[in-house]
C-alpha cells in the first residue's frame, strides 16, 4: 500500500527534502504569475469594477480552508483506523495553515462586501458555516495542545476533525441549499465554470499557487514536528537515565 | 484601483503578510528544533546502544560510566 511506504517517518523526510526546491520554486512561479495576472491582466468587471480582483485572494483562500480541512478529516480517519505515525502529525501541522486562510477568507471577503452589498457582514449561510469552520480549527489546535499526553490531544482532536467534517459540505452547498446574499458557485460547478476565461485563469493560477504554498508549509511543519518527537523521545531517555 | 483601492490594497496587503508571517513562523520553529536536537544529540547519544556503548567505552578508560546528568 503507497501509504504504507510514506508513512515511515525517514523515508517521508528523504521525499520532503528531495521535493521542497521544486514546490517552493512551483509556488513563487504560479504566484508570482497570478498575481501578475490577477492585477495587471483580467479586465475589471463590467458590474464590480476593480472590487473584483478581491476574488483573486479571496477564493483561493475559501477553497485552501475547505481543502486542507479535508486533509485534516482524512488525516484524522487513517489516524484512528490504521494509526499511521505521520497522520497526526500532518494533521497538527495543517490546522494553524488552514485557520490562517479561513481568516484571510473571512476578512478579503468582508473587504469585498462592504463596497458591493454595502455591508460587512452578514449571518447568511455561507458566511456563518465559514465562521464555525475557523472556530473549528481554533478548537483542533487548542485541544491538540490541551493534554500533557501528545497522543490523546492528537486522538481528541481527530475526533473534534471527523465531526467537524460535516460543516464541509455545508459550506460548499449552503449557497444551494438556502437563500444567501452570497453569489452561487461559477468555477467548480455542474455545467462547468460560468466565469469568463480572462479572470477564471488568474483565478485558478492563485488557486495552484496557494495549494503549493500549503505543500511546502506542510512539508517544513511535519519535518518540524518529527524534530519535536524525536526531542520529547530524548527527554524520556534523559528520564529514564536518570 | 478607482475608488476600491482601499478594499482592494487592504486584501493583498493582509494576504501577503499573513502567508509571509506563516512562512516565518514555520522557519523559526523548524531551525530552532534543528539546532536543539543537534546540541541534544551532541550531549546525549540518541540511542540506548550508543549509551551503553559510551558507558563501557568510558568504565574500561577507568572514568566511572556515561555522564547522564
Amino acid at each position: 500500500m503507497i501509504l504504507d511506504r510514506f508513512a515511515n517517518p525517514a523515508r517521508f523526510l528523504r521525499l520532503a527534502n528531495a521535493i521542497l526546491p521544486w514546490c517552493v520554486g512551483a509556488t513563487t512561479i504560479m504566484l508570482a504569475a497570478g498575481l501578475y495576472l490577477g492585477l495587471f491582466v483580467a479586465p475589471p468587471d463590467y458590474q464590480q469594477g476593480d472590487s473584483v480582483r478581491i476574488m483573486y485572494v479571496h477564493v483561493p483562500a475559501a477553497w485552501m480552508a475547505m481543502f486542507v480541512y479535508t486533509n485534516i478529516a482524512i488525516a484524522s480517519a487513517v489516524s484512528l483506523i490504521w494509526r499511521h505515525p505521520l497522520a497526526d502529525l500532518a494533521a497538527n501541522a495543517s490546522a494553524p495553515i488552514g485557520a490562517a486562510f479561513t481568516f484571510l477568507a473571512l476578512v478579503t471577503g468582508s473587504l469585498w462586501g462592504k463596497p458591493m452589498w454595502g455591508t460587512w457582514w452578514v449571518w447568511d449561510a455561507r458566511l456563518t458555516s465559514v465562521l464555525i469552520l475557523f472556530f473549528l480549527y481554533l478548537g483542533h489546535m487548542a485541544i491538540t495542545s490541551a493534554f500533557d499526553n501528545p497522543a490523546r490531544g492528537a486522538k481528541a482532536a481527530a475526533v473534534l476533525a471527523l465531526v467537524g467534517f460535516v460543516n464541509v459540505p455545508i459550506i460548499k452547498f449552503s449557497v444551494d441549499w438556502w437563500n444567501t446574499l452570497h453569489q452561487p458557485a461559477s468555477v467548480f460547478r455542474m455545467g462547468g465554470p460560468s466565469i469568463h476565461p480572462d479572470m477564471l485563469w488568474p483565478l485558478l493560477a492563485m488557486g495552484l499557487g496557494y495549494t503549493l504554498f500549503y505543500v511546502v508549509l506542510l512539508l517544513l511543519r511535519i519535518k518540524s514536528e518529527l524534530i519535536g518527537a524525536r526531542l520529547r523521545a530524548l527527554d524520556s531517555l534523559r528520564q529514564d537515565a536518570a | 484601483m478607482g475608488s476600491y483601492g482601499g478594499y482592494v490594497w487592504p486584501s493583498y496587503g493582509l494576504s501577503a503578510v499573513i502567508m509571509a508571517g506563516l512562512v516565518i513562523v514555520t522557519l523559526r520553529r523548524l531551525r530552532a528544533r534543528e539546532q536543539e536536537l543537534a546540541q541534544r544529540q551532541g550531549e546525549y547519544p540518541a540511542r540506548r546502544s550508543d549509551r551503553v556503548k559510551t558507558a563501557v567505552s568510558e568504565d574500561s578508560n577507568g572514568s566511572g560510566g556515561a555522564s547522564d546528568s
